[in-house]
């Protein structure tokens, strides 16, 4: 990590940089050719996307994670956050870190539910429905490949699309495949539709060379999450059982039939 | 400057309709791939693991990767919907590594099947598709899996591993490509096919590959002639490629660091003929730099950053220089479209692959984070924003590749507005020094 060293001393110079081109852009908008506005309007879904769900993204450990209520529940990998009861994380849009501690876990579906302590108004993700999910649909990942945005700033996003559904490789069963770019540190973190929903967990990677990506990632669809997320708001401490508005949502939502059946099936991989 | 800003707009017309999405809309590709699927099958022999092939006609021939069927008169191919028939080896050609299969069928039974494109029609930087059975898609899930990428270069594989022995002219492609996936289709965006997927990597630069469609339809001519497919090919690969006559393309230019097998990329930001590229250099280093064309220009090392990763070179000759002039106040945040200029050892032509900007201030605060999945050879490349201006120069390659191989998608590019002060700043103390003698007169 040689670079990190030669670079760390360029910390304060790089925000005036950062900032100066922003400042101009919207005076230089005003003169632009129409055509070239234009050009420019096509990007500007997709970054507005990008910042609003990113306020909803949580650096966790080693890897990543995604608020689901405002009342602050944090959904990550099991692989993640599964073997401590207590985490310091840092959501994607401030700066300050936060304590959340273990709700629920299942290492079998490698899912985790946190809740951030004393947060009532968290940026939060609206969880979708991987059901409607086709091959060839665009979809935006969120996540902190190789711990680069660990001490500030927001997640590294990327574009990419389904890939095929209803996969079983590895651990997962009935996973998305996608090939945005999702590398060590992206587990945990969010698949999105273009709508701004939650679809999935990214957590597992197949490549060709080594351990990073080549286009092959896999995620929990957010249906399997739903159908295990009672089970993981359950095995929450005693002491807590009014209903909170994620438990009220999940009740409305999930039926109560066991989940990730499939799960303990692709334990023989 | 804005004129030239919008000719480079119009030349890279194509390369950014790889960009080119609509919006935040439902994508179109949906319906497209929907109907791939049956078009698509996993291809087995027994000792041996699943390739791909594609369905060329509606009788059942079908191209796949010739790899499985070494020594074998028959194998096993599945559709994704579960229909499973065995198909003839029909015939071989090794330069192509590939096979024509018949699936042995009723004779009424007709098949779904891919419309073969042009190879010779392929552009750098214009929209691919791979689709196939990689880790076994389909024999395990019934599932064709597709991926959506760029023709990122096109070159002449030279160097062959176990995988595949395929040497020769290859469509480089940063859709995905892995085991199980060779045999399969690469498409363009009218859904014909462009090249068949192969496992062939070039060390230099370990990336998917494909190879062209007319070669494959050279090799098999008689026979998808015989079945009434179009089998005609067009003029030779190269013409198809992108024009070495335009003028944002001169602009680049390929570095051989010194002491070194490996190449760079450059970009000549100004008529004076300064040249930014990435890479270490010693100031007052002479270097070759290869222009277009394979002309030969020397250049000096004016300035070295550790810490952005950059240098800056100037020009020897007073020649008329091409450029691209850096456009230090275009915005940058989190997903805007980009597309990277490069130049590869292998290749005459430039590498184009397109992204977003993932995010911004990483490696200290200095740079910007892309997902485009770059190699090492792309340092020192153009990044452009959707109007062709120069937003910032690829660089940090070599933590990059130290992190993440060459292939996961988290690429670094200094802006262009750090750049300029950057350079402002040498200028500035350029000027003071020759200031001086002045002030004591």
């Amino acid at each position: 990590m040689n670079f990190n060293s030669r670079l760390i001393i360029q910390i304060g110079l790089s925000f005036l940089f950062a900032l100066g081109p922003l400042r101009f852009i919207s005076a230089n908008e005003e003169v632009s050719h129409d055509n070239a506005t234009k050009e420019w309007d096509a990007d500007a879904p997709l970054v507005k996307l990008i910042e609003t769900t990113s306020k909803a993204f949580v650096f966790i450990g080693d890897g990543s994670g995604v608020v689901i209520s405002e009342d602050g529940y944090v959904l990550t990998n099991y692989h993640v956050a599964g073997s401590a009861e207590s985490w310091t994380i840092r959501l994607g849009g401030e700066e300050q870190t936060r304590v959340c501690d273990v709700v629920g876990k299942d290492a079998t579906c490698d899912l985790c539910l946190l809740k951030i302590r004393g947060i009532d108004h968290a940026p939060c993700m609206k969880l979708g429905s991987s059901a409607t999910l086709e091959s060839g649909q665009e979809v935006l990942a969120l996540g902190d490949p190789f711990k680069l945005g660990e001490k500030r700033g927001g997640p590294a996003a990327s574009i990419g699309i389904v890939s095929a559904v209803h996969r079983n490789q590895g651990k997962y069963t009935d996973a998305i495949q996608t090939d945005c770019a999702i590398n060590p540190g992206n587990s945990g973190g969010p698949l999105i539709n273009l709508s701004g929903e939650l679809i999935g967990l990214t957590g597992q990677i197949n490549s060709r060379y080594g351990k990073n990506n080549t286009g092959i990632a896999f995620a929990i669809p957010i249906d399997q999450i739903k159908l295990a997320l009672p089970r993981l708001l359950q095995r929450s401490t005693v002491g807590a059982m009014h209903q909170s508005p994620l438990q009220a949502a999940v009740a409305s939502e999930v039926r109560s039939r066991p989940i990730c059946n499939y799960g303990q099936e692709s334990s023989r991989k | 400057m804005n004129k030239f800003a919008f000719i480079v707009l119009m030349l890279f017309s194509y390369t950014l309709y790889a960009g080119e999405f609509t919006g935040l809309t439902p994508d179109s590709r949906v319906t497209l791939l929907s109907s791939l699927s049956a078009t698509i099958v996993s291809v087995r022999s027994e000792r041996q693991d699943s390739a791909s092939g594609f369905v060329v006609s509606p009788d059942g021939l079908v191209l796949t990767v010739s790899t499985l069927t070494r020594n074998r008169h028959s194998v096993q191919v599945r559709f994704a919907d579960g229909r499973t028939f065995a198909a003839d080896v029909i015939a071989k050609d090794h330069e192509t590594e590939s096979a024509l299969l018949r699936i042995q069928s009723p004779e009424s039974h007709t098949f779904s099947f891919l419309a073969l494109g042009d190879s010779s029609a392929v552009k750098i930087g214009s929209h691919a598709t791979s689709a196939g059975n990689p880790l076994d898609s389909i024999l395990a899930d019934h599932q064709v899996a597709v991926s959506s990428g760029t023709i990122t270069s096109i070159y002449d594989v030279q160097s062959a591993d176990a995988d595949s022995r395929y040497l020769g002219p290859a469509l480089e492609t940063d859709a995905a490509i892995n085991s199980g996936s060779e045999g399969g289709a690469l498409l363009n965006d009218a859904e014909q096919v462009i090249g068949m997927v192969c496992l062939a990597v070039d060390r230099t630069r370990m990336r998917g590959t494909a190879v062209p469609i007319n070669r494959i339809k050279t090799a098999y001519e008689k026979f998808l002639v015989a079945n009434n497919i179009d089998a005609s090919t067009a003029l030779a690969l190269q013409d198809g490629t992108m024009k070495s006559s335009d003028r944002a393309i001169q602009a680049l230019v390929k570095i051989h660091l010194p002491d070194s097998t490996e190449t760079v990329s450059g970009v000549v930001i100004d008529e004076a003929g300064h040249v930014l590229t990435s890479g270490t250099f010693a100031l007052g280093q002479q270097v070759d730099v290869e222009r277009a064309a394979g002309r030969i220009a020397r250049a000096t090392v004016l300035r070295h950053s550790e810490s952005m990763d950059l240098s800056l070179l100037k020009l020897d000759s007073a020649e008329e220089n091409s450029c691209i002039p850096l456009k230090e106040t275009a915005s940058i945040v989190p997903g805007i479209r980009i597309t990277i200029l490069g130049r590869c050892a292998l290749c005459e032509m430039p590498t184009i692959n397109t992204g977003i900007v993932s995010a911004v201030g990483r490696l200290g605060g200095l740079t910007a984070q892309s997902n485009a999945r770059l190699t090492a050879n792309t340092a020192g490349g153009a990044v452009l924003n959707r109007r062709g201006e120069l937003i910032g120069i690829v660089s940090h390659t070599k933590s990059m590749c130290e992190l993440c191989a060459q292939n996961a998608g988290v690429s670094f590019f200094t802006p262009a507005g750090l750049i300029r002060s950057w350079i402002d700043e040498l200028t500035s103390v350029a000027a003071v020094s020759v200031q001086r003698p002045g002030e004591k007169r």
